[in-house]
């Protein structure tokens, strides 16, 4: 049933499509950069930790419907590595760490309010996204103490064992800003800026005991895309 | 150009406080939220300390939020009862609190609490509820309490040992471990076979070689219980493989101790490093959130060295019942490591989480809190999770590898350790 639903939209997507009025406005295009991700939680009860953004990798595919000359719909299906570092300050411990690298693939929906000229042009982006926590993987510094010895392990890339406390479905609010130029009717280059605003927990805490965390990410990332066809510049006025 | 700002500020307005707060939690260690005076918010406080702070909740089955549901309106009514003025008694709190937390895994538990109000009709200043010793009571091959077993192993150790077997040296020790405030008592046999071999033979109430050694050829009153273990260590490295027919270390009884020993227990018979066990702790609040595993490696100890597997020589640990922590921890980890080993008596106590002193809370959000004599409550809890040979013991301990009960010899100590004698007899 699923998988027939998932048929008939595409068939609808393409016949629409098919039409040429409607294929020069889409524009899709590969995007690439760096995804810096902090953590926001309570740090009631966590005295000597300190939490702190770390950088990773964010890429995947852009597109574009324009809807009029100023505004356009723009959705990217991205994989993104939200990374972030919780480090320990007591004295002889302060060598423990923990970098967690969460990998979500990202689909953000977003209104683009554009200005500027015929081939710089400016974007205003915001809305919201989706995501799933697909994988996690682990590194940093842990300790083990006898009675009298302390002993420390450096661990690397250690995979993540999702558990029933792990909200791997994700939502948020996204918005930024995007420089495009178009270098000719077919093909043009993106600067984007993008905020990643969670509004649902990784974590999913207990009835009793709500402990919500959440990840802000700011990826900036450049890209390119192209028409499927060249952009008839008097039909888009 | 401005409208398009207004509308995207507006959007980020509304939604930016859709983010949910966190509840409060205890850090497990302060003192600003133990001024609970009401039996609803002691029992809150307990159960949220836990609940952030407890170890084992990756193999604890108790349903932690049932357990609130079901016992904080019970709380609630002895607060109730207390304001109608009417007793409350460390019995009535002692059932909650057995009830409660009466099933929890983590063997080395101890909830000690004392009753804020306290009544006329109390006898002691506070109750012990101690999930692993109920549990273990209830087995079917547990024939007596600890401090009976304890007792009757020593009468068997001093009063009849020379009787039964022909032994070449029996020395005996007990020494105080200042750092623990407790004694630990070691006896060394030297076993002669009827075809002229050596067992050599080690009793240890508990784990405590490490801070004996220290004093080894001191004028420390502790150093006549380091010579009679290294008599015991000094015999297995030097009697020829020829008059050696195996070694045995009887941990009954022996409530647990330092986790260093097995540098002599085990290092001493390694040739290389070698990962002994595992263990994790609790790296955040969520009852899941544990760090990795971290592996705990043993270097050869080259003062009583003897490659034993090389030599095959036999090395059986006796445990029973009663054996418990670094008590049982030890023959788990030889079983694990040391392929001449052999472990002979009964499935052991269950309590593998080492522990750290509750002065140490901040290591890592967990282990034992509270004080009892400054506050009204002490949890003692373990510190850390332990992994030996990718098994999780809590709570049921070792199943050695030929089970042999007191209770089906009359309660008496021989059985198991003619068992060994006759393991080590046969071996090829």
């Amino acid at each position: 049933m699923k998988n027939n639903i998932l048929k008939i939209v595409a068939v609808v997507l393409l016949c629409w499509m098919a039409t040429e009025a409607n294929a020069q406005k889409l524009a899709v295009g590969l995007k690439g950069g760096v995804a810096h991700t902090s953590i926001d939680r309570t740090n009631l009860g966590r005295i000597d930790e300190t939490y702190s953004a770390c950088n990773g990798v964010d890429f995947g595919f852009q597109f574009k419907y324009d809807l009029m000359d100023w505004l356009a719909i723009r959705a990217d299906l991205e994989f993104m590595d939200r990374t972030y570092r919780i480090d320990r300050n007591l004295h002889y411990l302060d060598q423990v760490y923990t970098k967690y690298r969460n990998t979500y693939v990202m689909l953000p929906v977003m209104a683009d309010f554009s200005f500027g000229g015929e081939k710089l042009r400016g974007h205003l982006l915001g809305g919201g996204y989706i995501g799933y926590w697909m994988m996690g993987h682990n590194s940093g510094t842990t300790y083990w103490m006898t009675d009298y010895y302390v002993y420390f392990n450096d661990f690397h890339n250690e995979k993540h064992e999702f558990n029933k406390e792990d909200h791997r479905f994700n939502a948020g609010l996204v918005g930024g800003i995007s420089l495009t130029y178009d270098l000719n009717e077919i093909v043009g280059f993106n600067f984007n800026a993008l905020y990643y605003y969670d509004l649902v927990s990784h974590h999913k805490g207990y009835e009793h005991l709500r402990d919500p965390r959440y990840l802000n990410t700011m990826a900036f990332t450049i890209g390119f895309y192209s028409r499927i066809i060249p952009l008839n510049k008097n039909a888009k006025k | 150009m401005k409208r398009n700002i207004i509308i995207l500020a507006a959007f980020a307005l509304i939604f930016s406080g859709c983010r949910k707060k966190a509840d409060y939690h205890p850090y497990i260690g302060e003192s600003s939220q133990l001024a609970y005076d009401s039996y609803s918010s002691q029992f809150e406080f307990i159960w949220k300390c836990l609940s952030t702070g407890y170890v084992f909740w990756d193999v604890d089955k108790t349903d932690w939020d049932a357990v609130y549901d079901n016992y904080m309106p019970k709380f609630l009514n002895l607060d109730d009862k207390h304001a109608a003025g009417q007793d409350v008694t460390l019995n009535d709190l002692e059932e909650l609190y057995q009830g409660a937390m009466g099933g929890m895994q983590d063997h080395h538990m101890n909830i000690v609490i004392k009753n804020i109000h306290p009544s006329p009709n109390d006898i002691l200043s506070y109750l012990m509820v101690r999930p692993g010793m109920m549990e273990v009571e209830k087995r079917d091959y547990c024939i007596e309490s600890l401090y009976e077993a304890q007792t009757h192993i020593a009468e068997f150790l001093n009063n009849e040992m020379d009787s039964f077997y022909d032994l070449t040296v029996h020395e005996s020790a007990t020494a105080y471990v200042s750092e623990i405030g407790d004694s630990v008592t070691y006896h060394y046999c030297l076993f002669n076979l009827p075809d002229g071999r050596k067992i050599p033979y080690l009793w240890q109430s508990m784990a405590a070689i490490t801070p004996v050694m220290r004093t080894l050829g001191t004028s420390s009153p502790a150093s006549a219980a380091a010579d009679v273990v290294d008599h015991w260590l000094t015999a297995i490295k030097n009697t020829p493989r020829e008059q050696l027919a195996g070694i045995i270390l009887d941990n009954r009884t022996n409530t647990g101790g330092y986790q260093d020993d097995l540098d002599y227990l085990i290092g001493s018979f390694l040739n290389e490093r070698t990962e002994i066990l595992k263990t994790r702790y609790k790296e955040g609040p969520g009852r899941l959130e544990h760090s990795v595993w971290t592996p705990y490696y043993i270097d050869p100890f080259s003062k009583y060295h003897r490659d034993i597997t090389a030599e095959n020589i036999p090395y059986v640990v006796l445990c029973d019942i009663y054996s418990i922590s670094m008590g049982e921890i030890e023959p788990m980890t030889i079983k694990a490591v040391l392929p001449t080993s052999h472990t002979i008596g009964e499935r052991t106590f269950g309590a593998t989480g080492p522990l750290q002193p509750n002065t140490s809370i901040d290591l890592n959000y967990g282990g034992p809190f509270g004080n009892i004599n400054t506050m009204n409550h002490y949890v003692y809890t373990s510190s850390f999770e332990s992994s030996i040979g990718g098994t999780v013991y809590e709570g049921i301990g070792l199943t050695p590898d030929q089970i042999v009960l007191r209770k089906n010899h009359n309660g008496n100590f021989k059985a198991q350790l003619n068992a060994a004698i006759e393991y080590i007899t046969l071996w090829q």
